[in-house]
């Protein structure tokens, strides 16, 4: 059974498969305050979502 | 017997069991089927099996883990094993999947009880039902809902499609079969259309879910039967017989 870990910051960094995207919007959040970052990702997280599933039609 | 009461102790299971094998009143979902037609889409964490909802007293059954924008969800079900292991994409850990519920099929539950020497002493056969699902990557379900558009658009070049898609052969055939049958037999051209829309929401509704497709053949009536301008067309049901 493989278990998928959270990888820390630095790993995505060095991840040469993850998008420069998630990349600038990791160092962005890092320079913040961690509360209001995680916040806004868990909105951003869920406004994606909504996005996708409009696109499943589902 | 009211399945909370089921005797403990030495029970086997010799048929299939539901999802719930502790015969509990069912939980609500873990997520709300009215959002997205029931799709849970997560990140998958892990899966595989475990006792239900991981007690020690429970009977054996099969977990999806994954997390979603709410957080980490754990779904349970024996029929998701199958879903993930047989699934057109088979998700790995790490991927973005959805998981739908696509319907119930009914098992029957033999519960028996054996004596300290292994010896049937009881046995109690019972119905449930067990939940089938859909487990894939989400890039599947993407895929399934372009092609429900295009199975809803008349004017795509069906053979184009088909072409690419083989697998939608037996919708579009479905499609193909109803508009003959509505030709045939649907006279208010009303009727007919709104006869047509059903068939095709139907059918575009079981692509976007990612469901099994019908199989459907088309087959010309056999030559006997076709009528002749020279035959006298077949009497009615409402004809004289005389």
């Amino acid at each position: 059974m493989t278990v998928v870990a959270t990888p820390a910051a630095d790993q995505v960094f060095r991840d040469e498969s993850a998008s420069e995207w998630l990349k600038s919007a990791l160092q962005g959040a890092l320079d913040r305050d961690p509360v209001d970052a995680l916040n806004d990702a868990l909105l951003l997280a869920s406004v994606l979502e909504e996005r996708l599933r409009e696109e499943l039609q589902v | 017997m009211p399945a909370n009461s089921r005797p403990r102790g030495r029970t086997e299971r010799a048929v299939a069991e539901p999802d719930d094998p502790s015969g509990a009143p069912a939980r609500r979902r873990q997520f709300n089927p009215r959002r997205g037609g029931g799709l849970l889409i997560g990140r998958l964490k892990d899966h595989g099996p475990a006792t239900y909802q991981f007690r020690k007293d429970q009977d054996p059954s099969y977990y999806v883990r994954l997390l979603t924008s709410r957080g980490e969800r754990t779904l349970w079900g024996k029929d998701l094993e199958r879903a993930v292991k047989e699934g057109e994409t088979k998700p790995k850990p790490g991927d973005l999947i959805g998981a739908r519920r696509v319907g119930r099929e009914a098992v029957t539950v033999t519960t028996r009880q054996r004596d300290a020497e292994g010896r049937i002493t009881a046995q109690e056969e019972h119905h449930a039902h067990r939940t089938r699902w859909v487990v894939e990557k989400v890039a599947f379900f993407a895929e399934r809902a372009r092609l429900a558009r295009r199975l809803r658009d008349e004017q795509q070049d069906v053979r184009e499609a088909l072409r690419e898609r083989p697998e939608l052969r037996s919708a579009f055939l479905s499609v193909r079969a109803a508009e003959q049958f509505a030709a045939q037999r649907i006279r208010d051209p009303k009727d007919r259309e709104r006869f047509l829309e059903l068939v095709k929401d139907a059918m575009a509704s079981s692509v976007r879910k990612g469901e099994p497709l019908p199989s459907v053949s088309m087959r010309s009536p056999p030559e006997h039967q076709k009528p002749s301008s020279s035959q006298q067309p077949a009497r009615k049901r409402e004809d004289p017989t005389r």
